[in-house]
């Protein structure tokens, strides 16, 4: 009760100070109270006597922790300001027990004072009033707080919004929507409808007038609840649902291209439509034939090799032909004077004789050790090639008997 | 498949056959609702399996929307791309407040805006790395496929929408997260 003004005096004042109220009013909505220093914070601005009033008028009033605004002033900022936190189904099912118990007793009655009776129907009436309205603002608000989800608005990450959006469903929809479901016997629809019937009959049979014009009353609101109830279950089925189902979906396609985009190159891509030319042969065809072309591709690139080698190069003076020194020595032997023999032979053979060459030659015997022995002669020989002159000994080179093959003799 | 006991077994085959094997085969593109081949091909589904399999060892995906030929190949560069260029442009319209799914199914899109974002766009790198996306030349081309393979449909130079096909890389996307969530709910 506000003892220290008329009342209008106090809507005036909450007129005036509509915008603190409203501040006030949304801190409470998400601390449940007002903390000091958020009230402190709020009303920085105004005036003392401005806090003085809100406090003497028991608009607000003050509490060990911080400030509330005194409940009935909340319900009417809500209704205003049309904010609600929605209310968990859990605090709708009161209801039921409420209708529940009225119910059993409304039935139950028989010759007690026909003024409990009334008084009974008229409480009734009342909760289901209240429970219609709690009903209406509390679908309203999710739808709100859905689209809020859904627009993103306050740039809540996606995790974050399919996070909510679950919590939505889980604990505040789906509960929701089972209160609804006429259909599940434990829904508060459900026993509004047994009661109905009750009503529908009671309001005719009832042997008081003033009880049947409650049981009348209560009868058409019963009727139009039916009505209202249905609209609040086809806005949780089509739209809150369907919105928050449609926001968890998107929410899962942002984080899965996230989730790829971390990995592009890597990640498994899904599997496409490929484009095949039409051919009339088999599936081989094509292995085959390319097989078949990869020979030609490979032929002129050899052709070209060669036929640039042979043009220049003189098979003589570029290979040195062993062989044919072999045989030489092997028909000239034996050879009086070894290293003019090699000379003679150079000359003879190569079209440019050469030093490297020379010595080539001269070291045949060498290798061929086994088949040939040698023995040092009287003097030296000198030999030029090119610009070198050689200072060789005379040597006598023969074939080895080959019953004394064993025994080696070698120069140098 | 309708067969003839006479002297040779005849086949007769759907209406409009020519137009549904030469769109899924030939162009390897999706086939959309709405196109005359798409209803022949939902009037004679399981035909077109199995002629498909049977003739061609491929599996026909079929769904309410759209349907197409897969490749049997496990990795097409065009799809990788596909991915890449719809991931970034849904992260981008949904970073500019756009209604993602109610924008790539109901509404058409201009590539100039489209250009911007890509131009803009943090995933950059990305970008530069994949080739046919690389710069605006790239990226032309790129949509010239798309046009081909039904993925979006050109109205005209400025502006273009996509075709339910894109629908097919969502559910891809929509998998990707699913099969991490499971990954983060195992490890907790």
């Amino acid at each position: 009760m506000i003892l220290k003004a008329e009342p209008d005096k106090a809507l005036r004042f909450l007129e005036d100070n509509f915008e603190l109220f409203r501040t006030l009013y949304r801190l409470q909505l998400e601390h449940s109270i007002i903390g000091r220093d958020l009230f402190e914070e709020a009303t920085e601005e105004k005036a003392d006597v401005i806090v003085k009033r809100m406090l003497d008028y028991k608009l607000v009033v003050s509490q060990p922790n911080g400030f509330r605004i005194n409940e009935p002033v909340r319900g009417f900022l809500a209704f205003l300001l049309n904010e609600f936190k929605p209310l968990l189904p859990e605090e709708l099912t009161k209801y039921r027990q409420a209708f529940l118990e009225l119910f059993k007793r409304i039935q139950a009655f028989r010759d007690d004072d026909i003024l409990i009776l009334a008084e009974r129907l008229d409480a009734f009436y009342q909760e289901l009033q209240e429970f219609l309205e709690n009903v209406e603002s509390n679908t309203s608000q999710l739808l709100r707080n859905s689209q809020y989800l859904k627009a993103n608005k306050g740039e809540i990450p996606y995790s974050e919004r399919v996070r909510r959006a679950r919590h939505l469903i889980e604990y505040y929809i789906e509960p929701l929507n089972r209160i609804l479901d006429v259909q599940k016997k434990q829904s508060i629809t459900n026993l509004l409808n047994q009661v109905s019937a009750y009503v529908n009959v009671e309001r005719f049979n009832h042997p008081h007038t003033g009880i049947r014009q409650r049981f009348e009353r209560l009868h058409e609101l019963l009727r139009e609840a039916e009505a209202r109830i249905l609209r609040q279950s086809h806005v949780v089925t089509r739209e809150l649902l369907p919105l928050i189902e449609r926001l968890q979906t998107e929410s899962e396609i942002l984080s899965g291209w996230l989730y790829f985009l971390e990995r592009p190159f890597l990640h498994e891509v899904p599997v496409m439509p490929a484009r095949r030319l039409f051919t009339l042969t088999g599936s081989n065809i094509g292995v085959g034939l390319e097989l078949f072309l990869q020979q030609f591709e490979r032929r002129p690139a050899d052709i070209v090799l060669k036929e640039e080698e042979t043009a220049p190069v003189n098979t003589r003076q570029v290979y040195f032909n062993r062989r044919h020194y072999q045989q030489a020595l092997k028909a000239a032997a034996p050879v009086g004077n070894y290293f003019e023999w090699c000379y003679e032979a150079m000359q003879a053979h190569e079209a440019m004789p050469t030093t490297e060459r020379f010595l080539k030659i001269g070291s045949l015997l060498f290798e061929e050790a086994d088949e040939y022995e040698a023995e040092f002669g009287e003097g030296r020989i000198q030999l030029q090639i090119e610009s070198a002159v050689f200072d060789l000994p005379v040597m006598e080179v023969r074939r080895k008997a080959q019953e004394t093959g064993a025994q080696k003799s070698t120069a140098l | 498949m309708n067969t003839d006991t006479t002297a040779e077994r005849r086949i007769t085959f759907p209406e409009g056959h020519q137009d549904v094997v030469e769109a899924l085969l030939v162009d390897g593109r999706f086939l959309l609702e709405g196109d005359p081949a798409f209803m022949t091909l939902k009037q004679h589904v399981d035909f077109y399996q199995a002629f498909f399999r049977e003739s061609f060892g491929l599996s026909l995906e079929y769904h309410s929307e759209y349907a197409f030929l897969q490749s049997g190949r496990d990795s097409d560069p065009l799809s990788r791309d596909v991915c890449i260029f719809l991931g970034i442009l849904c992260y981008e319209l949904d970073r500019e407040g756009y209604n993602l799914l109610e924008q790539l199914s109901f509404h058409t899109l201009e590539f100039e805006q489209v250009e911007q974002m890509f131009e803009m766009s943090s995933f950059r790198e990305v970008l530069d790395a994949t080739t046919n996306l690389q710069d605006a030349q790239a990226r032309r081309n790129f949509y010239n496929r798309l046009h081909r393979r039904r993925i979006i449909e050109r109205l005209d130079d400025q502006i273009f929408r996509f075709t339910p096909a894109h629908k097919y890389f969502l559910e891809f996307a929509r998998s990707v997260a699913r099969y991490n969530q499971r990954l983060v709910e195992e490890e907790e």
